[in-house]
């Protein structure tokens, strides 16, 4: 379940969203600079080299003059949120799963955004996208946080393919919130991000302290959670030790995409508190 | 797979409680921790083969240690496997067989025309290689390199010569194999076989003994038949003073021949003749009246074998021996028999006033009594024989009481009448002498002293012809006295005087003409290493070997060799299988016993290793 009580403690917080309008960065307040946008502000001849769509063919009906419409510059931005939902994200050594965790999270910077008043969405993946809409207000966060609470998990994530479905719907550029468990090929979450690298970008990573810190040994029978694969090995303190190399080696990889691409990368396990992670991840940006 | 320990398969029960351990082990604990399965499968894209690997095996520890349980018992057990493989001796000893008939050479030119043991030491240079040995088969196995490399053999066998003696493969064969002793042995024998079965008793037993040693023999045979006329018997007889010869000239050839015949004296020819010898067959040549000095019959006929076309004959010269014959009558017949002898002056003489014995080479002591001779007599005669003069003594009625200085053979201890005769021991002296038909009437009872040889004994024991050594001398008591029809008949008989005559000879150190004419291959002992002359040249030892055909000279002594062997001059062959007439050696498969204790032993420390690597990869070490 998701606990909302947190979200009192993120009112001292506020996003600083960058919002990046067509080449520029603007503030959270209203613009008189002009660009690409709905509402016009005026006209001005056509000079060679501007976008001939620009043209107001009824000016030039009653001028003969070729003019082109100068329009307010967008100045509102889009969270979306993509929150992995794979059977993996449902495992818990201390009582929150990683879903959870994930979830709290992402209902955290829900909150943020509508407090901007700004648009957001959270749209769970695993094999697939369920992509939600961007909307404002809270209603719009509490019917979030209900389908989030009621959201089956199950199947593997299937990282870049969701992304990749996910990216046509991101009109122009938006901060994008990825939080995952990362449990998936390394080739396939490159892809991914780099899809999103227009974007601004923040990358979260969610762990168990379990899955770090393993304190079995033996023979053992491994459950695969998303394919319900069983394994047999033996647990060995050479196997804990290349396991946690591995681990490392991984996440490292995942991180060192990020930083190539500008992301923001956090990795927060899931003894780690909401306030915490949100204190870590709002003083980066 | 056969074991040669198979109780030790018992141990095999001990992987019982490894298997009811594993079995009774806790189960293994189910953990979901995606990341754990994710990075395991990760891993496992990674390293698809060992993954395969660890699928199959689910628990290496235990299969290490059940296979170490297991190949360990096994290794106790000390299985072996029978498999059939080239076998190759770690020590190859060849026979080469050095016999006359391996002079033999074929009828062409060059190559053709090699002598078989060309073609034999050609064959046996193939079969040397590591640890090589070989032994020349004459009459005597003669052993011409020990453990040798392969170009200690090649120097040997450029070096060796056949002989003319007769061939003892199976006692080479036996050299051979104690040579090898314990080793992984070949023995090759190379050889024409030519009249030899290799199924007679010497060799196949030879062979057997070999094989149950584990050693394999293979006979390689060289050469091809081939004509010879040659000369396969010879014999002297002494006639008087002078000597007949006799030869018997054998053709191994298809066609009758004509056979040119040169006698040699001293170098100088005196004789020219031919025979005419039918296909296989065998004349007769002879020579009469031969003096001593060296003679040699030459066959002047072209054939294979050169070493049987000459006969060489040695007839000693034999120096005048003189004889004292001390007796109170005047010409017994034993005087009589010794002046007819050649080569000898006798001269008798009645005691008691006696010539110095040093002039004489022989003294005969006859009829005395007790007061003949001088005190001393008997001392003077102990001197001359010490010093290499001959000494006989006769029997004579007063004998027993005369104090002869211990010189006498037997011990006199009174008469004794009729008798008979038993020749006890032959010597060279008694040759065909017929003791046992010699009628006694009346002889000396006797008994043996210590040192001396009883040739004769009469039917009480009584030494009748007994002989001991006096220094450099010999003594010999005459039991028959000097010839009284009272006693005995022997001096009636026809061969009276050849006893006589073989005594001294005897004595004189003169031998019998078949000691100077001897058939290759006879050995002859001398006292201490000196120079010999041999047909191929000058040679120094202490034990000769009569091996080539010709004359030597053993220091005056002259002494003739010749092969007289018709098996060595047949040299016609019954060719042997196509395997045995191949030059090159056989590659010989064998069943081998191979014991795989050692190399289980080897699995088992390796798996220990790695039961021990794999414990401390896992980080438990």
């Amino acid at each position: 379940m998701i606990d909302t009580e947190f979200f009192n403690q993120l009112n001292r917080f506020s996003l600083m969203l960058r919002k990046r309008v067509s080449n520029v960065y603007a503030g959270s307040r209203r613009a008189v600079l002009q660009g690409r946008g709905i509402e016009i502000v005026g006209y001005r001849e056509y000079m060679p080299g501007d976008d001939i769509r620009s043209i107001d063919w009824r000016v030039y009906g009653r001028t003969e003059k070729l003019y082109i419409r100068k329009f307010e510059e967008e100045k509102s931005v889009t969270t979306h949120i993509l929150i992995d939902s794979s059977k993996s994200m449902d495992y818990s050594s201390n009582g929150t799963t990683k879903f959870d965790y994930a979830a709290m999270l992402a209902c955290g910077f829900g909150y943020m955004v509508t407090r901007e008043n700004e648009k957001f969405a959270i749209s769970p993946f695993a094999e697939n996208i369920d992509i939600n809409p961007p909307k404002r207000g809270k209603g719009h966060l509490l019917h979030t946080i209900d389908v989030l609470n009621h959201l089956g998990l199950q199947g593997e994530t299937r990282f870049d393919h969701c992304i990749q479905q996910y990216e046509k719907m991101i009109r122009s550029k938006s901060l994008v919130i990825v939080i995952s468990d990362f449990l998936c090929d390394i080739d396939s979450i490159r892809a991914g991000l780099y899809r999103l690298a227009h974007n601004d970008l923040i990358v979260i990573s969610v762990f168990d302290p379990a899955e770090y810190d393993l304190t079995i040994e033996g023979d053992a029978k491994l459950h695969d959670m998303e394919t319900n694969e069983i394994k047999k090995t033996y647990i060995s303190p050479r196997l804990k030790q290349e396991y946690r190399k591995l681990l490392d080696d991984h996440f490292g990889a995942v991180k060192e995409t990020c930083n190539h691409i500008g992301a923001d990368f956090f990795s927060f396990g899931t003894n780690t508190s909401i306030f915490e992670a949100f204190f870590e991840a709002v003083k980066a940006k | 797979m056969p074991f040669a320990n198979p109780v030790a398969l018992l141990a095999l029960s001990s992987i019982i409680p490894i298997i009811i351990l594993y079995l009774i082990k806790p189960k293994p604990r189910d953990i979901k921790i995606p990341s754990l399965m994710f990075i395991l499968d990760m891993e496992r894209k990674e390293h698809r083969y060992q993954t395969m690997l660890k699928k199959f095996i689910r628990d290496p520890l235990m299969l290490m240690q059940l296979l170490f349980l297991i190949l360990l018992a096994l290794a106790m057990a000390s299985p072996y496997l029978v498999v059939t493989e080239t076998v190759r001796a770690d020590h190859t000893v060849i026979i080469l067989d050095a016999s006359a008939s391996m002079q033999a050479t074929g009828s062409g030119s060059g190559a053709s025309g090699a002598s078989r043991f060309d073609l034999a030491t050609n064959v046996a240079e193939k079969f040397a290689g590591g640890k090589t040995s070989i032994i020349l088969a004459k009459n005597v196995p003669i052993v011409a390199l020990t453990g040798g490399s392969r170009s200690d053999a090649k120097v040997v066998l450029q070096r060796v010569q056949p002989g003319a003696t007769a061939a003892d493969i199976g006692g080479a064969m036996l050299l051979a194999k104690s040579i090898i002793e314990d080793e992984t042995g070949a023995i090759v024998v190379i050889s024409d076989f030519s009249g030899v079965d290799v199924s007679d008793d010497s060799i196949s037993t030879s062979k057997m003994l070999a094989n149950a040693a584990g050693i394999d023999v293979t006979f390689k045979q060289v050469g091809h038949d081939a004509d010879n006329i040659g000369i396969v018997y010879g014999r002297l007889e002494r006639k008087g003073d002078k000597y007949d010869y006799i030869c018997n000239i054998k053709s191994y050839m298809g066609d009758t021949e004509t056979v040119p015949i040169e006698v040699f004296r001293n170098s100088k020819k005196i004789l020219s003749e031919s025979k005419t010898i039918p296909p296989y067959s065998t004349d007769l040549f002879a020579l009469t009246d031969l003096t001593p000095g060296a003679t040699v019959v030459v066959l002047k006929h072209k054939d294979s074998l050169a070493v049987d076309d000459r006969a060489y004959i040695a007839i000693p010269e034999i120096a005048e021996r003189k004889i004292l014959f001390i007796s109170e009558n005047k010409n017994p017949p034993a005087k009589i028999a010794l002046s007819s002898l050649s080569d000898t002056e006798c001269s008798i003489v009645k005691p008691p006033v006696l010539p110095s014995f040093d002039d004489y080479d022989i003294v005969v002591v006859g009829n005395i009594t007790k007061n003949s001779l001088l005190p001393g007599t008997f001392s003077d005669l102990a001197t001359f024989a010490g010093s290499g003069g001959g000494l006989v003594i006769l029997a004579s009625a007063d004998l027993g009481e005369i104090d002869t200085n211990n010189l006498l053979p037997v011990q006199i201890s009174g008469k004794a009448g009729s008798t008979v005769l038993n020749t006890e021991m032959v010597s060279e002296f008694i040759g065909d002498v017929a003791f046992e038909d010699i009628l006694v009437s009346k002889h000396l009872r006797a008994g043996l002293v210590e040192g001396s040889v009883t040739n004769v004994v009469a039917g009480d024991g009584s030494p009748m012809l007994s002989y001991r050594k006096q220094g450099a001398g010999t003594v010999v008591y005459f039991g028959f006295g000097e010839g009284d029809s009272s006693w005995n008949d022997f001096h009636t008989r026809v061969d009276y005087p050849i006893f006589w005559r073989q005594i001294v000879d005897w004595l004189s150190g003169v031998l019998e003409i078949d000691a100077y004419n001897v058939r290759t291959g006879r050995t002859y002992p001398m006292a201490g290493r000196q120079e010999v002359d041999t047909p191929s040249g000058a040679v120094t030892t202490d034990n000769l070997l009569f091996d080539e055909v010709g004359g030597y000279q053993i220091g005056d002594m002259a002494i003739a060799a010749n092969l007289y062997d018709p098996d060595e001059s047949n040299l016609s062959m019954d060719p042997m299988s196509a395997e045995a007439r191949a030059p090159e050696p056989d590659t010989v498969r064998a069943e081998v016993e191979k014991e795989l204790w050692a190399f289980l032993t080897v699995l088992v420390m390796l798996l220990a290793g790695l039961e021990l690597y794999y414990l401390r990869a896992r980080g438990e070490l």
